[in-house]
């Protein structure tokens, strides 16, 4: 089987962009290729997250077939909500692998400025199910705050202990040029608990802002030693959840962590403890720590007590988010997965801004619905 | 012609006359929700209608604050594990600092007056539940 090898990476710092999203994807599909040191007449194959229904050009990946003059032998263009950059990444690497494609362009763009708050909550009660659910109204907060509740209820964690989760990720963002929240100061628990109620008990704070970016990658067959970034594993785990959890599993358990990382660790044929760094996809605090409990890391219950006690910090044990994650870097959901998987590599370059001594292995995910469905990746150095 | 079957619509009469009524597997017990083709714990599609006592358990709740346009705010939900098996999502006709994880509740038939589209079950009720002691 061939490696996929990640050759070239580009990002735009999350904020708010005037710019097209077509000249937002050129430009760092442009920049990502420079930094592989390929041409675009090199790309056989380009995937991408389908843009969520408010960017106005549609059919987005034909478009810049024809604009930027590519000939391709795959190309995809997929939405499953916030797993889609995710879907889109590891679809590319398993064309890779599989001899398909030699050069592969992932890319991902999305300007949320653009959206009405209205139509954004129009479009969100879709997702729900239309016949039982979407009638009562719900919003994806309102979700999440029951998972929490039950989170905090059935550990008797304390909600101080959630926000010391976003008091680190503010913190990581801090030093981020990337993130929305880069050079803000990082709010106490006590500031982010006594932020704007959302959907009770979950805060403002503990939200992540929407914003607008772009991200790409280059993924190559070439083994050469210019590239030293491979991709070992690559998972995906869906169970019978829409929204509301697993039958008879409590909405405290994320069974889809559990499935898609362990995936992609048999994949890579490491172990949850071998990873030096974890980038997850994780909007609420309590995500991020009920997904290093279901990798194993830490004890049911123990996630959100390891961030209080610095255990994830970028000097902790096991690092996670040591970009910001959603809640620092600000959340552009069809760009995320790909933004972490960039943090991913820029980790094993030595490069990131937040830079974790000696990385060798960097674990990431994308989720999308209440983590009903998870891809999960391994970034290595090359061995 | 092969018929498309309406697979809930038993659902929505029975909630007109204020009943719960669901399918269940022949094969395992499994009461479906939401009413489905076939039980999705074991696939079988021998599935009979009937009706439930719709009481449970309250797994978890929130108060959403920001709420869809023809929504007035705020908007209080939960997760209700029923008796009979299946969770639902449900609007609780309660104030949400009355509520806690673990009250006990009963689904009830309301009027739907929300400025959603609901196509062809635009003329059912809608159901919303109520907290119960005496279950
Ligand atoms: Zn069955």
């Amino acid at each position: 089987m061939t490696t996929a090898t990640v050759a070239g990476i580009s990002t735009l710092p999350n904020d708010t962009y005037d710019a097209e999203e077509r000249d937002m994807a050129a430009t760092v599909l442009g920049d990502a290729l420079d930094d592989a040191a390929v041409e675009p007449g090199d790309v056989d194959g380009l995937y991408m997250p389908k843009p969520r229904p408010w960017t106005s050009q549609k059919f987005f990946s034909t478009f810049l077939t024809r604009w930027l003059g590519l000939d391709l032998d795959r190309s995809l263009e997929v939405y499953t909500g916030g797993t889609s950059g995710g879907t889109a990444f590891r679809s590319a690497v398993a064309d890779v692998r599989s001899g398909a494609v030699d050069t592969a362009a992932v890319l991902a763009v999305e300007r949320n400025s653009t959206v009405e708050t209205d139509d954004y909550f129009e479009y969100i009660l879709g997702i729900f199910d239309r016949q039982f659910q979407s009638p009562m109204g719900p919003s994806i907060p309102a979700v999440y705050a029951q998972s929490l509740q039950r989170y905090c209820y059935e550990h008797d964690v304390d909600r101080e202990t959630i926000a010391t989760v976003v008091e680190k990720n503010r913190r990581n963002a801090e030093s981020n040029p990337d993130a929305l929240f880069y050079e803000s100061a990082a709010p106490t628990p006590a500031e982010i608990l006594d932020s704007r109620p959302i959907s009770d008990p979950l805060r403002l704070y503990e939200c992540p802002a929407p914003t607008d970016g772009a991200a790409a990658l280059i993924l190559t067959s070439d083994g050469s030693d210019d590239v030293d970034v491979e991709v070992t594993g690559i998972g995906y785990d869906h169970p019978p959840s829409h929204l509301i959890g697993v039958r008879g599993e409590s909405m405290s358990r994320l069974p889809a962590a559990a499935g898609g990382t362990e995936a992609a660790l048999d994949d890579a044929g490491l172990d949850a403890e071998d990873l030096d760094v974890l980038e997850p996809y994780a909007p609420f605090p309590h995500v991020e720590a009920i997904i290093t409990e279901e990798m194993g890391l830490f004890e049911r219950g123990e996630g959100a007590r390891a961030a209080a006690d610095g255990r994830t910090a970028t000097d902790g044990e096991i690092p996670v988010s040591p970009s910001g994650g959603c809640i620092g870097r600000g959340h552009p959901a069809m760009v995320t997965p790909l933004i972490n998987h960039a943090e991913a590599v820029r980790q094993l370059r030595g490069t990131a801004a937040n830079q974790i001594d000696g990385a060798r292995s960097v674990l990431t995910t994308s989720e999308h619905g209440h983590v009903d469905g998870m891809n999960a990746a391994v970034f290595e150095v090359k061995r | 012609m092969t018929e498309i079957e309406d697979f809930a619509g038993p659902f929505w009469e029975g909630l007109n006359r204020n009943e719960f009524r669901v399918p269940s597997c022949d094969d395992c017990g499994t009461v479906v929700f939401p009413p489905g083709p076939i039980c999705p714990e074991c696939g079988s599609d021998e599935l009979t209608w009937g009706e439930i006592d719709p009481v449970g358990t309250l797994h978890s709740v929130t108060q959403q604050h920001r709420t869809p346009p023809g929504f007035d705010s705020p908007i209080v939900l939960g997760m209700i594990d029923l008796d009979a098996g299946p969770r639902l999502l449900s609007p609780i006709d309660a104030e949400y600092e009355q509520l806690s994880i673990g009250d006990r509740v009963r689904i009830e038939a309301v009027d739907y007056d929300f400025a959603f589209d609901r196509g062809p079950r635009a003329d059912d009720p809608f159901f919303t539940a109520v907290v119960v002691d005496d279950v």
